[in-house]
Parts: C-alpha cells; structure tokens; sequence
C-alpha cells in the first residue's frame, strides 16, 4: 500500500546552507491489514516521516508512493484518519462543533454525520464536555477531540502521532481497544510512539528510527525469540533458597525491595520456578526485566550512537 | 468538493464572528470622529464627500482584517494538519475560503453604513463609491493572498507594493521609456482614477485590467499553495 525507496528530507538553512537531514535514504514497504509501529527518540525523524506520508512535506530524496500515486494526490482524494501528536484546532470551536465540521469535510451525509459524531462522542468519553469551546479542555481531553476526529475518517489509511500523549492510564487501555476495533484487512495503521509498551501491543512490526536513519524494523509479533533474557522475579517475602534456585539472581534495579533480576531461558526458569514454588517460595510477579522491542531499541539506538 | 461546499456555511459565520467582528469594532472607530465633531452645519453634498472618503479608509482597513493571514494562520497555528488530512484539495478550500472572506467583507462594509446612519447621519454613498471599494479589495486582498504562505507580515505587503507601484509609475510613465512599458504591465495598478464615476457609467478597461490583475494575483496565490508542501518552513 505504501512504499518509500530512499525516501530522504534534508531540511537547508536559506542564508548559511547548513544541512540537516531530518530523515535519510529510508526504504520500506508497508502493506494494508497491519499496525505498522515507528519508535525512535526525539529528534529521530518520526514526525517527518509522517508528514512525507500525509504530502505536508516534500521528501528531497528518493519516492514515496501510497498505491502508486503521489501522497498528497492520494489524502487528497481519499483522506486520511490522521492524528498529529500537536492538536491544532481552533479554540473557540466546541467539542460537538469540532466533530460536526470535520465530519462535513469527510462529505459525510447528514444522517450518518449525526450518528458518527454523536456514536464517537460517547465512545471517546466527551458527552460531558461537548458544549465546551476547545480552550476550555483538558489536555487529555484535547486528546481524545483529536482522536475522535481522526476516527470520524473511514480511510484504508490511519496515521497516529503520538496517540496517547497526554491520557491518563484508563483511557490509554481504552486507546488499545480502539486501535483493535479499528483493525481491518484493507487497512494500514501507523503509529508512531515514545512508548515502546504500547507499540509492542498493538503493533506487527516496528520501524525503530535513529537521527533519521531507519536502524532496524523489529517484528512485534514473534514471541518465538522470547527465550533467553533477563526476567523479573518478584516475592511476596524473602526467601533464604532463593540464589539455590535461580543462581546468579541480583536485586534489581528498581527500588521494590524484593524484586530481583534473574538469568535463563524460559524453560529452565519454568523448571526452576516449579521447584522453588515447592520450597515454599512466594511469588508476586514473574516477568520480562525488558520487553523485547525496549531490547531492540535500545540495541539499535545505542549501537548507532556507538554507546 | 460537496463536503467542501457544505462545510462553507460554518466557515463563514467562524469569519464573521471573528474577522467581521474586528471589522465593525474597527468601524465603530472609525465612525467615531466624526459623529463627535457633529454634522448639524454640514449639506448633504459635505456629508457625502465625508462619507465617501471614510469610506476609502474603511475599505482598506477591511481588506487587511479581512484578507490578512487567511493561509498562513492556518499553517502557523497548525489547523492545516487535521483540515487536509481529510479529502480536500487546499487549493479548493482557500479558494472557497476567499469567497467567503469577500463576503464577510461586503457585510462589513454595510455594517459600517448602519453604524454611520446611526452616529453620524443616514447618508448612502451610492453604488458607484462602493463598486470602488470593492474594485479596490480585490487588488489588496490578492497581493495579501500572495504573501499570505510565505510571510507572517502578509497584511503589509499589499499597501507597500501599492505604494512602491504609485511612485515607480509616477517617475516612470509608460509611454516615455521602455522600462515605464514594463513597469506597467508588472506593477499592480495603481493609475486607474475612479472605476466608477460619481455621475454614472463604468470606466471599463481600467476596471477589467484591475480585475484581471487581481485576478492573476489569486491564482499565483493559489498556485503557491499547491506547490509548496503545509508543513515546509516559511
């Protein structure tokens, strides 16, 4: 659905000519019925990227095709369910006001307009803000306004910069839940997101960019490389077995005071687990020290800093 | 395009609570020195040479308030983001934009007629003193459109290059150098004298040229807004 060969933007500095390159010689094909995720820290590019894809931005080198046409031609004519990490919307616009207008712009028909606003204003939780002008919201509130008219969009295209910038913990789960019910076989979802828990959630593959080079694409959905790491163990109370049976355990780094860092792979944890359960150990939580997307970034940003 | 056009009607009342609302405080202004300095010694022939002069001062100060920024705000405070996410061509869009902006203009100026009934004294300027005006909002808003994407001063651009237009014309008539012959063709017009006479009739050919100009200027405008990119640096 869409490819990018060598897809580069260089931003110049009209009096001194200084380069810099926001995004470099980025090549990737993403097809329709996958969650395409972009990690990267600030600076890497991630927005760039989305605006080539939207044709807000010109890349200077290389293409950028969205079926084989232009991106602007095709936002043009197909839209675009488009969330921007900056929510711009005038603030004298109110929330039931904002949904109404952006769903005349999507040419929507006066009965399903109505239903769609009113659908998503109840799903997004702004029944009790819809009269209120956009100044008066809160910035998670401000949020889901913005999510709600990205998913006014019925487009093959959904592009998320950043969605869950500034909610709180109950409305990022539910976020989760939408970008599920959201899923669809002709369609693409983009996001691109600081939280890499997130991502590895919702997401196929990862795209992890650094400094506007795209280091590695990591596949979220295989969990066959979930083996050999360093796993989390958590006790309700201390035990004196505890180095028998998992050897080499250090107290971890976080402050919980019976949290430890454990090493193997998942079967011989699984083995040494049973047995320290029949010793009479207590356990809270048992877990990955590191999900494998926060592994992957990690290695792929602090490899290409030479860190 | 149907979206577009049904979207329209909000657009322009969010331009008439805003920019027309600007307009008739900027009218109220305005009007204001002279319904202080009392008419009641004033003829009606006064009243209307008055009339018609405030008339200039307003219109231009409309066309600014009207035209100003009507791109570039939209880039600069980000709205273009969710706007052309949606299917909608921008070119489509700030065109209808400009009609909507036109008529929040015309409204404004008959605003400003009330407000002077009321302050000052019911003198209708007639027909030919605002096809003048509204001649004249075409030539300034276009060269403001121009500059509307590439600078935030958009609304200083078109009296600057009218006035730079006045002088070059002024000390280069085109009928007396080669570079006068270019300077007329290029430069906004700024000789025409009056489009509409007082005593009736139309002064066609300065008034097409005019229009053609203006014209020209919203499609160099919109020309800028389809090749250069939303989200690229001005």
């Amino acid at each position: 659905m869409i490819e990018l060969r060598g897809a580069g933007k260089t931003y110049r500095s009209l009096i001194t000519r200084k380069e810099v390159h926001a995004l470099r010689d980025f090549s990737i094909t993403l097809q329709p019925g996958e969650v395409f995720g972009i990690a990267g820290p600030n600076g890497a590019g991630k927005t760039t990227l989305l605006a080539l894809l939207l044709g807000y931005l010109k890349p200077t080198a290389g293409t950028i095709h969205i079926e084989q046409t232009e991106p602007r031609a095709w936002v043009e004519r197909f839209g675009v369910a488009y969330l921007s990490e900056l929510i711009g919307i005038p603030r004298w616009w109110k929330t039931d006001g904002t949904l109404h207008r952006y769903a005349l712009l999507e040419d929507m028909a006066p009965t399903e307009r109505k239903a769609k606003v009113e659908g998503l204003i109840e799903q997004l939780g702004l029944a009790e803000h819809r009269s209120k002008r956009v100044k008066q919201l809160s910035k998670g509130n401000l949020q889901r306004l913005g999510l709600a008219q990205a998913l006014l969009s019925d487009s093959r295209l959904v592009i998320l910069d950043e969605p869950t910038h500034g909610l709180d913990p109950l409305w990022t789960q539910r976020f989760r839940d939408v970008v599920e019910a959201e899923r669809r076989p002709d369609r693409l979802i983009i996001i691109a997101s600081h939280n890499l828990d997130e991502l590895e959630r919702l997401a196929d593959r990862v795209a992890i960019l650094d400094r506007g080079t795209l280091v590695r694409v990591a596949d979220a959905s295989d969990h066959s490389a979930e083996g050999a790491g360093v796993w989390r163990l958590v006790l309700t109370a201390d035990h004196p077995a505890l180095l028998t049976h998992f050897p080499g355990a250090t107290k971890s780094a976080q402050v919980r005071e019976l949290s430890f860092d454990v090493h193997g792979t998942i079967e011989d944890l699984n083995v040494r687990l049973q047995r320290a359960l029949a010793d009479g150990m207590r356990v809270r939580a048992f877990f990955p020290a590191q999900s494998r997307l926060e592994a992957a970034f990690r290695d792929a940003v602090q490899g290409g800093s030479g860190a | 395009m149907n979206g577009l056009l049904r979207y329209l009607p909000r657009h322009f009342l969010d331009l008439l609570m805003t920019r027309g609302a600007v307009m008739v405080v900027i009218g109220f202004l305005l009007t204001l020195p002279m319904s202080l300095s009392g008419v009641d010694d004033a003829t009606p022939e006064q009243l209307m040479r008055v009339l018609r002069e405030a008339l200039g001062s307003m219109g231009l100060f409309y066309t600014l308030l009207a035209s100003y920024g009507l791109v570039g705000a939209d880039v600069r405070q980000g709205f273009y983001r969710f706007l052309f996410a949606k299917p909608v061509s921008p070119v489509s869009y700030y065109l209808l934009s400009y009609v909507a902006t036109t008529i929040v203009f015309c409204l404004a100026i008959f605003a400003s007629f009330g407000l002077i009934a009321v302050m000052v004294a019911p003198v209708w300027p007639g027909w030919p003193a605002l096809g003048d005006v509204l001649a004249d909002y075409f030539l300034v808003s276009g060269l403001v459109l121009v500059f509307s994407r590439l600078t935030n001063a958009d609304w200083i651009f078109g009296p600057v290059i009218l006035g730079v237009s006045a002088l070059l014309r002024g000390n280069y008539p085109a009928d007396q150098s080669a570079l006068g012959k270019v300077l007329n063709v290029v430069l906004p017009p700024t000789d025409t004298g009056r489009l509409f006479p007082y005593d009736g009739g139309v002064n066609w050919e300065p008034l097409l040229i005019q229009l053609a100009y203006a014209a020209v200027l919203v499609a160099l405008a919109m020309l800028i807004v389809r090749k250069l990119p939303m989200g690229s640096a001005r």
